[in-house]
């Protein structure tokens, strides 16, 4: 959160960590939030800021003022010795570091960096822009002249001002389609207006400044560890080649040594506890910020949407992250996609689901959030979201109180499945833009087929070097019925042989190798067995929305059958009368029907396979 | 410009005054360390050894016939093993040891056995090395290290080779009622697929049932009982304990404390294990058990390898001395086998012990109980 560019007023979306109470602040929530520490004036705010940065050069200079007052005193001394000498040249080492690094080098990466998301003209989201105008008009600021959806459920102002801050630039939101989606409308108009009370308040302006003092400070303070870290990287090879020299020229190698720091290692140390400072100095006030934004949102939202958002928002973004992770990306591995305008969208699905939405529902009026314990930390850049909660609790009733209608503020938007899919459009890689899009019904299903397919192919090829290309195109089903045909006939070590072998079992031979192939052979079958119950529909795997993202739906006892038939399978006497009856009712039993090998192209017994 | 040179040699003097001798310091102090820490080296052949070159490392001893009969077997004759097998009659022990042999042989070819069982389908003998030849498959697939750099197909293999083995020890053990070595070979399975302590107890009372001092039984008990199976050190020594102490004369089961002596010094190397106030004792039991022994026991030579490694451990040079001597030219036996490398680590221990003899002044052997 916070790298984020110019970003002074973020997200009212405090991600991944669920905010709540420390244990202590829980019993004494409600008076604690009477006396807010107020918010400096914009100009006290931008003296902080400025002051931080001026401090960083003065800092920079005080280190070369006390290199060189140094210098002074070394050579007032009795006389010029070795170490007056050694003195001077470590003050050049150490004032050649400051100015290189800390006042030539501007640090890496000047401009902001691009948030990716989809910028909505007002032609085509008049609803969304009507909303942002009417809201600003009531907050009493200008609205963006940019909106941009962006993937996540966060939301964020930011202003490219100009001189310092003082004069007020352009403004842009970003708001995470995760609220666009999960939000009811009077929630989405109090997390709006959280953001648009950023800019009133000017906070928003100050941004830039305070984005370029932790741009420079963190930056040198990053420049100084990789410079160390790289010295001592060096200081080891030369040492370890030194050592190796030695070694080979058959003397007894040098005693171990620390690591020798130079000059970058000791300012990177100072510097460090600078940023610190930096940090939680402008942190605090932008903590601040954040009550007072609250405030403003609450006023023209309402107290109570302004807390039903806070808690709602934390909770969309964990499903919004569980969503990406087990539905938008289940196909990841078989470069298989859901619809257009479901990799974001198919969130819906998921706060639809009946049963999800029950556990949710409570959550708008319980004290969810405070009752977890929650890691405060002075770098943080959002208060913690209980102590927010109760900061408007602690204000006077509105009458408002909290929003019953159930409209998603989806509704805002017009064609909101064209935006959804132009967002996954800006907003996929290449790569992932090319992978095929499956309906979600399907998706399970066809996930399992690629992979088990993908898994089975060797022993498919193993099978056509034995018995002729026909049997790959061949359905899974009878694939599986011809390969238990070579079962039984014996070929199961020459089948097994021709399958890829791992390293330890390169390694082994004899007896122990041919289990080796066995183990091989068994877990090939076994996923062979799966395709084959899936094509033959006796098991499905479903798309569910509540509880794990795929349902699994086998006859009874199945799974237990399909490991005790498979160790029959590759018995020593194979037995696959279990898995035949288990997987292809009524399926060939008669090792030669025809598509089978005549056992007369074959040297009867199979030839012993060289393992 | 002139002035930076004169800076930059000035700089170049200082450093080196003040690193040269620094370095030279250091490296007289390294000097001496290695030299202290040096391997020490003595000619095998002053002392009648054989040299480090020509150590075997895949037999703890000597045993012409026992190879004999392995490469037979591999060659396809399975009568010359069967007689061989029957030829330990009902020394259960001896019996368990040709087993080994036989098994170690077939499971790297079944060729033979299969041979065997069709010949004779209801022969005891014959379906007790299946039985057991696929318990040492098993192991072999699954390798002997430590779970953590075992692979899940090792695992799997091994699993299923166990499972295998089970109903054919149990069937092998229905076909010769009074023989305790199907269920000898069932502890190795019980040990593989974790059996729980009372479990074991129960297979346990099987053998001992049928031979109440039977080695092998005991070594291969003594594995369940170790921390890294399904015990604990405790339970280790309380086992070896039991077994050595009533152990009738002429047994060789006091060894089982020094075998528990070593698995805890492997399990933790920083640990005294050598300092506990028993040890001299098990040692001596020890040695006055290999005394009673005939000279040909086949199960001297393993034993004679952990006596050497606790005598030296125990700085009882004079005595490891003998031992060592009497090993000769074997290092395929525990604790050597143990290591990476075990002829480095024989020969090592091997080395010390006749460096630090020689320095005592080559003392005879003192005399054994109360002067120690």
């Amino acid at each position: 959160m916070r790298q984020s560019p110019r970003a002074a007023g973020r997200a009212t979306a405090v991600p991944a960590a669920v905010p709540a109470a420390a244990s202590a602040s829980a019993p004494a929530a409600a008076p604690a939030a009477v006396r807010l520490p107020a918010v400096p004036g914009t100009f006290l705010r931008a003296a902080l800021a400025l002051g931080l940065l001026i401090g960083f050069y003065a800092l920079a200079l005080f280190v070369l003022v006390v290199l060189a007052l140094l210098d002074v005193f070394l050579a007032r001394g009795p006389a010029i010795t070795v170490m007056t000498v050694e003195g001077w040249l470590g003050s050049l080492a150490v004032a050649w570091c400051v100015v290189r690094v800390v006042l030539l080098s501007l640090g890496p990466g000047d401009g902001p960096d691009e948030i990716p998301g989809l910028p909505v003209t007002p032609e085509e989201q008049p609803g969304l822009w009507r909303r942002v105008g009417e809201l600003a008009e009531r907050v009493g600021t200008r609205p963006p002249v940019e909106i941009r959806v962006t993937p996540g459920a966060g939301a964020m102002v930011q202003e490219q001002a100009r001189w310092l801050g003082l004069v007020p630039g352009e403004r842009r939101l970003f708001l995470g389609v995760a609220l666009l989606i999960g939000l009811p409308e009077p929630e989405l108009d109090a997390v709006l207006a959280h953001e648009l009370g950023h800019y009133a308040r000017h906070d928003t302006r100050l941004g830039a400044l305070v984005w370029a003092l932790h741009r420079r400070v963190l930056g040198t303070v990053r420049t100084l560890r990789q410079r160390a870290a790289r010295e001592e990287a060096e200081e080891r090879a030369t040492s370890a080649a030194r050592a190796a020299r030695r070694r080979a020229a058959g003397r007894p190698p040098k005693p171990e040594r620390g690591p020798a720091r130079g000059p970058d290692h000791y300012l990177a140390l100072v510097f460090s506890a600078y940023a610190a400072l930096c940090l939680r100095l402008t942190e605090a006030v932008s903590r601040r910020q954040e009550y007072a934004a609250d405030r403003t949102a609450a006023v023209i939202a309402g107290r109570d949407a302004m807390t039903a958002a806070l808690r709602r928002v934390p909770v969309l973004d964990a499903m919004d992250d569980r969503y990406l992770r087990d539905y938008a990306l289940m196909g990841r591995e078989a470069r298989l996609l859901p619809p257009w305008g479901q990799f974001h969208g198919g969130l819906g699905h998921l706060l639809a689901e009946h049963e999800r939405r029950e556990r949710l529902e409570p959550w708008d009026r319980t004290p969810r959030p405070e009752d977890t314990p929650e890691e405060r930390s002075p770098y943080d850049s959002h208060p913690p979201t209980a102590d927010r909660i109760a900061a408007l609790r602690a204000l006077p009733d509105d009458g408002r109180g909290a929003t019953s209608v159930r409209r998603p503020a989806l509704a805002l938007l017009r064609a909101p499945d064209q935006l959804l899919a132009a967002l996954e459009q800006r907003v996929l890689g290449e790569e992932t833009l090319s992978w095929r899009r499956v309906p979600w019904a399907e998706l399970p299903t066809r996930v399992r087929r690629e992979s088990w397919a993908r898994e089975a192919a060797p022993l498919l090829a193993a099978m056509a070097q034995v018995t002729g290309p026909g049997v790959l195109a061949a359905p899974s089903a009878v694939q599986l019925g011809h390969l238990l045909d070579l079962l039984d006939h014996g070929l199961l070590y020459d089948l097994a042989g021709r399958l890829p072998r791992s390293e330890r079992a390169g390694l082994s031979s004899g007896r122990a190798a041919r289990e080796f192939a066995r183990t091989a052979l068994r877990s090939a079958l076994r996923r062979l067995a799966l395709l084959a119950a899936l094509d033959s529909g006796l098991c499905r795997w479903e798309l569910c929305w509540s509880g794990p993202a795929v349902r699994t739906v086998t006859p009874e006892r199945f799974a237990e059958a399909l490991e005790q038939s498979l160790d029959h399978a590759v018995a020593a006497p194979p037995g696959t009368a279990p898995l035949r009856a288990l997987l292809l009712p009524g399926g060939s039993r008669h090792p030669s029907d025809g598509t089978a090998p005549p056992p007369a192209a074959r040297p009867w017994p199979p030839p012993s396979v060289p393992y | 410009m002139n002035v930076l040179i004169d800076i930059a040699g000035a700089g170049a003097l200082a450093y080196a005054a003040v690193t040269v001798p620094r370095n030279a310091r250091k490296a007289r102090v390294l000097r001496a360390e290695a030299k202290a820490k040096a391997p020490v080296n003595i000619d095998p052949a002053k002392y009648g050894l054989v040299p480090a070159a020509r150590l075997d490392s895949r037999f703890a001893g000597p045993d012409p016939e026992a190879d004999a009969v392995a490469a037979a077997a591999l060659a396809g004759d399975w009568r010359r093993a069967a007689g061989y097998l029957a030829g330990a009659g009902r020394d259960w022990d001896l019996r368990w040891y040709r087993l080994g042999i036989l098994v170690h042989a077939a499971a790297e070819d079944d060729a033979w056995v299969k041979a065997w069982r069709t010949a004779y389908p209801g022969d005891p003998s014959a379906a007790l090395v299946h039985a057991d030849a696929l318990v040492v498959l098993a192991g072999k697939v699954r390798g002997a290290k430590s779970a953590k750099h075992t692979t899940a197909e090792q695992f799997e293999g091994f699993h299923r080779l166990l499972a295998e083995a089970l109903p054919a020890c149990q069937e092998a053990a229905w076909m010769a009622p009074e023989d305790p070595s199907p269920w000898v070979a069932q502890l190795t399975v019980a040990r593989g697929l974790g059996w729980s302590n009372d479990d074991f107890r129960a297979l346990w009372a099987e053998v001992t049932a049928r031979d109440p001092y039977h080695f092998g039984a005991h070594a291969s008990a003594l594995q369940y009982w170790c921390a890294k199976w399904q015990g604990s050190h405790e339970l280790m020594y309380a086992f070896a304990e039991q077994a050595a102490a009533t152990a009738p004369a002429g047994s060789l089961l006091p060894v089982l404390r020094l075998e528990a002596l070593m698995e805890h010094s492997f399990r933790e190397p920083q640990a005294p294990v050598y300092e506990q106030p028993f040890v001299h004792a098990a040692v001596d039991a020890t040695l006055d058990a290999v005394d009673r022994v005939p000279p040909g026991h086949h199960r001297l030579p393993a034993v004679r390898h952990l006596l050497a490694d606790a005598l030296f451990q125990t700085k009882r040079y004079a005595e490891a001395v003998e031992q060592f001597g009497a090993v000769g030219g074997y290092v395929g036996s525990a604790p050597w086998s143990y290591s990476a490398d075990p002829v480095k680590a024989f020969v090592f221990a091997r080395t010390n012990t006749f460096v630090a003899w020689e320095k005592a002044g080559r003392p005879a052997p003192g005399p054994r109980g109360g002067a120690r």
